[in-house]
């Protein structure tokens, strides 16, 4: 095993941490750090690719990435800031407007 | 006249005596008053109306119909049939019917209860025009009952009298004796034919002879033939005015009308049956007329003597000589019981309503030809009438029936026509002596009758005398409209006459003959005989209301018990096979989309794993 695939196999890691993060916790914050684990995963895995050919453009995309989830975890931070106050709380399975109720 | 024009004058003609009854019985008693004189204007408007029709369609024949009723592939039409003889019979109901109503305000002002009587007044002529106008049978049924219904209130109107009830009810069981009959014979004939439409059923059909005689039968109750008679001179407790309209235009003639319409479908055998009767009758009646002392049931036995010679008219095929006759005898009875009307109520004036003095006995008047000038004027002229003096409009009738009697060439017909034509005269001359030209039997102070009562009388008077067309014989009114042509020999003319003269001598002989109380028999005796018939009809309506009440009511029970049986097996079968089936598929298609709707739970983080879950399985897919 070569240290690329070893970081290849980090990548596959660190996106499954995040998913089972997303699905499992009970927080709404906790399920946005998540997510920014999914994003640095798929940025790790864009950073490799990049090594293994000529250019900048994979790193590029990485830091365009993480710029992105800056945004992205702050409009996520009000949205979950929002949904606190009118529901008063931020534990996902209690926001079930959506379901029909019986 | 346009078509439409006559169906809508002749339907308000129908209706406006129901529009005079109306408002006879909604008026209140305060403004009772108005009932008599806005009745009399109602259907004088109407007697006006109909002579429009009358005079401008001639001879035209229209009917106009609609369905009444379907019944599988039958269907009963109701309608109005316009023909010149319904217009010419309902123009002499109204006449009569207005004669009546005006007459009527003089006869009932010291009367209780005008409301109920106008009413029915009303309801009686309303009843008889659509009796002439209907175009079928089965409505003219119906007409018919009511005629019967109506006269029966009307004969019992004096209720506080035992004797008017027990006439009315004798009345109204007799003549339903007949309307059993009648129903019976319509029926057969509908189903022998196949239609009760009159246009139709004259244009070729042809009734058995077993329904004919059932039809006749009833005739012979409404009309007060021979043997079901007995009736009329009891109906005579009723007001003298509605005797009139019984007598002249409404009741009686009710049946002579239908059988003036029907008279072509009947086979010969049928015929003969009427012509047989029709004698039977007008002897026997002429007879009880001579015998009866009460001037009003002379005049009932003398209706049904020419009730009896109009039918043996028309069981020898003399429609038209038998018809004109009922119109003249319409108007002639109508103004002499008019008259009577008139005598007994000054007389009742006279002795203010004695009770031991009965004004209608004939023994007890005399000499009102002084005190009751133009009473006696139109009395006079309407016994001429009936007598058939010249010049007079029962003379052209019996002459056409005269005619015809000849020609059928049978001695004892024409022996026993003969006779009638010679009692007549002798029976009528003797109520005008005894009323009118005798000494009088008690000193009375008597006035003429108001005016109201002797205008009908005099109308009616003129209505029964013939007038001369230019570059033609004598015509009355109904042989004018009718158009008849009549041909008479002249030795007919002369023998006529000739009978008349020497009745009216023997008459005038045998003036001062003494009269006994005598009973008119063959009436007791029939009065015996319909009692027992009404005795057999109850043990037999008894007996079939056993038996319904045992076998059919019973099987009826038994059917509608094993229906509810049948019912209930039927209602748990439904219930648990039908309903159970369609209830289980929808459990199963509950449960099935439970199981769907399971994964839609409302939590987003299992919404993500679904859908992340589906792009894994889309991906593998995809790839492999």
């Amino acid at each position: 095993m070569t240290e690329t695939d070893f970081l290849f196999y980090l990548g596959v890691l660190l996106f499954s941490c995040g998913l089972l993060i997303v699905f499992t916790k009970k927080n709404a914050l906790l399920v946005l750090m998540g997510i920014e684990l999914m994003l640095n995963a798929a940025n790790l895995n864009l950073v490799l690719f990049n090594k293994q050919q000529a250019g900048m453009d994979g790193q590029l995309f990485a830091l365009f990435v993480i710029l992105v989830a800056v945004c992205e975890a702050a409009v996520g931070i009000a949205i979950i800031l929002r949904v606190y106050h009118y529901y008063q709380s931020a534990v996902p399975d209690r926001i079930n407007n959506l379901k029909e109720h019986e | 006249m346009s078509e439409s024009n006559t169906l809508y004058l002749l339907i308000a003609t129908l209706l406006i005596p129901v529009a005079s009854a109306g408002i006879a019985f909604v008026v209140k008693e305060k403004y009772g008053w108005l009932i008599p004189v806005v009745s009399s204007l109602l259907l004088l408007s109407a007697a006006v109306i109909i002579l429009f029709p009358l005079l401008a369609d001639g001879q035209q024949t229209e009917t106009y119909a609609t369905t009444w009723l379907s019944i599988g592939t039958t269907s009963v039409q109701v309608g109005i049939l316009s023909s010149p003889v319904t217009r010419l019979m309902a123009a002499v109901v109204l006449v009569v019917s207005t004669m009546v109503h005006i007459f009527s305000i003089g006869y009932v002002v010291h009367e209780k209860n005008t409301d109920r009587y106008f009413g029915f007044l009303g309801v009686f002529t309303f009843a008889m025009l659509g009796l002439v106008y209907s175009s079928n049978l089965l409505v003219t049924f119906c007409f018919w009952e009511l005629v019967g219904f109506c006269s029966y209130r009307l004969i019992a109107h004096k209720q506080y009298k035992p004797a008017a009830s027990r006439a009315a009810t004798k009345a109204f069981l007799i003549t339903k004796a007949g309307d059993v009959a009648f129903l019976i014979g319509l029926l057969l004939l509908w189903i022998q034919t196949g239609t009760l439409e009159l246009p139709t059923l004259t244009t070729g059909a042809t009734a058995s002879t077993l329904a004919g005689i059932c039809i006749f039968i009833g005739v012979v109750g409404k009309s007060a033939q021979f043997p079901l008679f007995n009736w009329l001179p009891d109906a005579m407790q009723g007001p003298t005015p509605v005797s009139a309209l019984i007598h002249a235009a409404t009741m009686v003639a009710a049946g002579i009308f239908v059988l003036v319409q029907l008279a072509p479908v009947f086979t010969p055998e049928t015929l003969w049956l009427i012509t047989g009767v029709g004698v039977t009758s007008a002897l026997m009646a002429a007879v009880g007329a001579w015998l009866a002392t009460d001037i009003k049931k002379i005049l009932a036995y003398s209706t049904i003597s020419q009730l009896g010679f109009m039918l043996m008219a028309l069981g020898l095929g003399e429609i038209s000589g038998a018809f004109a006759h009922l119109l003249h005898h319409a108007f002639f009875k109508a103004g002499l019981f008019l008259s009577a009307g008139a005598i007994i109520h000054s007389l009742h004036q006279a002795t203010h309503h004695q009770p031991d003095f009965d004004v209608q006995d004939i023994r007890n008047l005399g000499g009102l030809r002084k005190q009751m000038p133009l009473t006696f004027a139109g009395f006079a002229v309407c016994a001429a009438a009936l007598a058939g003096i010249p010049a007079t409009t029962g003379y052209l009738s019996k002459e056409m029936i005269l005619t015809t009697v000849h020609q059928q060439n049978l001695w004892w017909l024409e022996f026993a026509v003969w006779v009638i034509v010679f009692a007549t005269p002798l029976y009528i001359f003797r109520l005008l002596w005894f009323t009118f030209l005798k000494p009088a039997a008690h000193t009375l102070h008597i006035q003429e009758a108001p005016w109201v009562m002797r205008i009908p009388v005099l109308v009616l008077a003129a209505g029964s005398v013939t007038f001369l067309v230019y570059k033609g014989q004598l015509q009355s009114f109904a042989t004018q409209m009718l158009q008849l042509q009549i041909s008479v020999p002249a030795w007919i003319m002369v023998g006529s006459v000739v009978v008349t003269s020497m009745a009216l001598l023997v008459g005038w002989l045998r003036r001062n003959a003494r009269i006994r109380q005598r009973e008119f028999i063959i009436q007791n005796f029939l009065d015996e005989w319909n009692a027992q018939l009404i005795l057999l009809t109850t043990f037999v309506a008894r007996l079939a209301n056993v038996f319904d009440r045992k076998w059919i009511d019973g099987s009826i029970h038994a059917l509608a018990y094993s229906k509810v049986a049948l019912a209930h097996m039927v209602g748990w079968a439904d219930k648990n096979i039908v309903d159970g089936t369609v209830s289980g598929i929808t459990h199963i298609t509950r449960g099935l989309g439970g199981v769907a709707r399971s994964v839609v739970n409302g939590k987003i983080q299992s919404y993500l794993l679904w859908a992340i879950a589906g792009l894994l399985i889309f991906i593998i897919w995809m790839l492999y």
